[in-house]
């Protein structure tokens, strides 16, 4: 990092929150500040969508991904379009129609308070726990690049997104948004031209991916049918869809974006065009990583890219141990890089490919002895250097500037997803809570109640920061945290989808149904988790359809009291 | 609701069905053509 990369990051710091800040100073209602007064057009809902979406691990964790397991990712995303589309009538027109603030506030009209409370209450905790994961995951990696403490990095990201939040509410959240991602593509594309330019002189972008495919990464569709496998194109289309429907029917942080559209029908291109633009964005970011992978052929990347971890494995008492994996690495590299350069002639030997898949095997298997030796060392039960990948190479072969413009898109992309979750957090804290039980005071709609409504709403935005700070502070420190934060959202989201179904989909269903049906299906997602190895992305359709059965069973069977 | 307005809804939902079935068709594109990359470089 040279002066001007410094410059770069600053300048962007600087402009998101003053820019999020102005406007602020006029005075707001309440429909304004949380829905910013439904009037934002569908392509600044639809990029507002995607950024709250894409946090920095996406970007940068995904890039890592392709590095070390190519494109079969992307299969995540498959269920998307159709989520969208599902979505465009139901969830998007019930809950503008329904003029509520949240999606929860639709259940207590539909059902009952508890069953709005729960599922509110269910969404604080679990969103206000992974707001935190998403500013520390960032946050350890940028403070290694920058040289800085964790806790600049973190209170960096998580005191300037909570200023605008708070002052700006979802206007400045929708609008910083918007150029967030133009911050985002931008520099995804301009670096996708400069790792293409890095691969050496005789080796073509066509060389390039064929020497990827031979290793497999181009292998992105897995039609095997297997519940234990996370990436395959059944769980992609079936869980994912299930995924993406709660994620985009039913959180707040998601809801929320396409209520603030001037109309329903905005709401809805909204969608669609995050349907259309989402596997494209991916698949660019997922090439990023298939390039860093090509160019790694040719010029030897470290053995491990977590610096930090592989110096206390160097320096501990496995230390030989490693040193050895690290001669052995070098040489077997040595092999891969004259095999790859065989590969790619167009009078290529027959051996070349052998050689090459032999030498790429043996470099893989020798990472992994390094990840188990630092495992030992640390005493970490797991270990990876995926989210490392893309941070080093930046750093080591991105030039001046570009390389400043690229930190800056990882600020931005964890950004846009806190400021998106911390709007959602205090937006469901102030509607189902605050106002719903009279905490301000009053339960009338009036001007002067509203106004209290929005300074405490301020408030609370700022509660919520500085709880998503202090959790990042500490799970930065105890990584296997975040895995556990992370596997804890996807025990509700499907039982939470589960409740909306009910209420949209069956007229019969009853509020006893919803609620005890919405607690079954959080203990079916929990039995199955801690029973059977089924992949995650199942685990959402387990709870709605556990929820929609128990829910439905409940209704139809009276009951005496 | 009155009868002009479901009408219009109608119209609206029709309109808005070539836009699904685009976003479809395009997801179903995406995923043989990635199918196809894998088999092409195999």
């Amino acid at each position: 990092m040279i002066l001007i990369d410094w410059a770069i990051v600053v300048a962007y710091l600087l402009y998101v929150v003053i820019d999020g800040l102005r406007g602020s100073s006029q005075p707001q209602k309440l429909d304004n500040f949380l829905l910013a007064g439904r009037s934002l057009p569908w392509w600044a809902v639809g990029l507002s969508i995607m950024a709250t979406q894409m946090s920095a691990i996406t970007l940068v964790g995904t890039t890592g991904q392709a590095y070390s397991s190519g494109l079969r990712f992307i299969q995540f995303y498959f269920g998307l379009p159709l989520a969208m589309v599902l979505l465009c009538f139901t969830a998007v027109p019930f809950f503008h129609r329904a003029r509520v603030f949240t999606a929860y506030e639709y259940l207590e009209r539909r059902f009952d308070t508890r069953t709005r409370t729960l599922t509110s209450f269910i969404f604080l905790i679990t969103r206000g726990l992974s707001c935190g994961v998403i500013i520390a995951a960032p946050a350890v990696i940028l403070s290694i690049i920058l040289g800085w403490d964790e806790r600049w990095t973190v209170l960096a990201m998580g005191f300037s997104t909570t200023l605008y939040t708070m002052f700006g509410g979802t206007k400045a959240v929708a609008w910083a948004d918007v150029k967030q991602m133009a911050v985002i593509v931008s520099g995804v594309l301009v670096t996708m031209f400069v790792i293409v330019h890095q691969l050496p002189p005789d080796v073509s972008w066509f060389g390039a991916l064929q020497i990827a495919a031979v290793s497999g990464k181009l292998q992105a569709v897995d039609t095997h049918f297997d519940l234990h496998e996370t990436y395959t194109l059944w769980s992609g289309l079936l869980g994912g869809l299930f995924l993406m429907l709660a994620y985009f029917g039913c959180d707040q942080s998601q809801v929320q974006r396409y209520l603030s559209a001037r109309s329903v029908d905005e709401g809805r291109v909204s969608l669609l065009f995050n349907g259309l633009a989402k596997i494209p964005l991916q698949l660019m970011i997922l090439f990023m990583g298939i390039f860093v992978f090509a160019v790694y052929q040719f010029e030897r990347p470290p053995m491990v890219f977590q610096k930090v971890a592989a110096q206390r494995a160097l320096a501990g008492p496995y230390g030989d141990e490693f040193s050895k994996l690290n001669a052995r690495y070098e040489s077997e590299f040595n092999s891969r890089q004259l095999a790859a350069h065989d590969l790619i002639k167009p009078d290529a030997p027959s051996t070349a490919k052998t050689e090459y898949i032999r030498a790429n095997t043996e470099i893989d298997s020798i990472r992994r002895q390094a990840s188990e030796v630092i495992q030992k060392t640390t005493g970490e039960t797991k270990f990876s250097d995926v989210n490392y990948i893309f941070p080093t190479f930046i750093t080591q072969r991105i030039p001046h500037g570009l390389l400043g413009w690229l930190i800056a898109a990882i600020f931005a992309a964890a950004m846009s997803a806190v400021a998106g979750e911390l709007n959602a957090l205090s937006t469901a804290t102030t509607i189902d809570f605050y106002r719903r039980f009279g905490w301000s005071g009053s339960l009338e709609q009036s001007e002067k109640n509203d106004e209290k409504i929005l300074r405490a709403s301020r408030w609370i935005t700022a509660f919520w920061g500085c709880v998503a700070c202090t959790v990042a502070m500490n799970v930065a420190r105890l990584g296997s945290l975040i895995e556990v934060v992370n596997k804890l959202g996807s025990y509700f989201y499907g039982s939470i989808l589960g409740v909306f179904v009910l209420a949209v989909c069956f007229p019969m269903a009853k509020s006893r149904g919803a609620f005890y049906g919405l607690m079954a299906g959080i203990a079916t997602v929990a039995l199955v988790a801690h029973t059977t190895t089924v992949s995650f992305l199942w685990y959402n359709l387990v709870g709605c359809v556990a929820v929609v059965m128990v829910g439905l069973t409940l209704s139809l069977v009276p009951i005496k009291t | 609701m009155n009868t002009n307005e479901t009408e219009d809804q109608n119209k609206k939902e029709h309109r808005y069905g070539k836009y699904y079935a685009l976003v479809l068709v395009l997801n179903a594109s995406w995923i043989l053509a990635l199918w196809g990359l894998g088999k092409f470089f195999k």
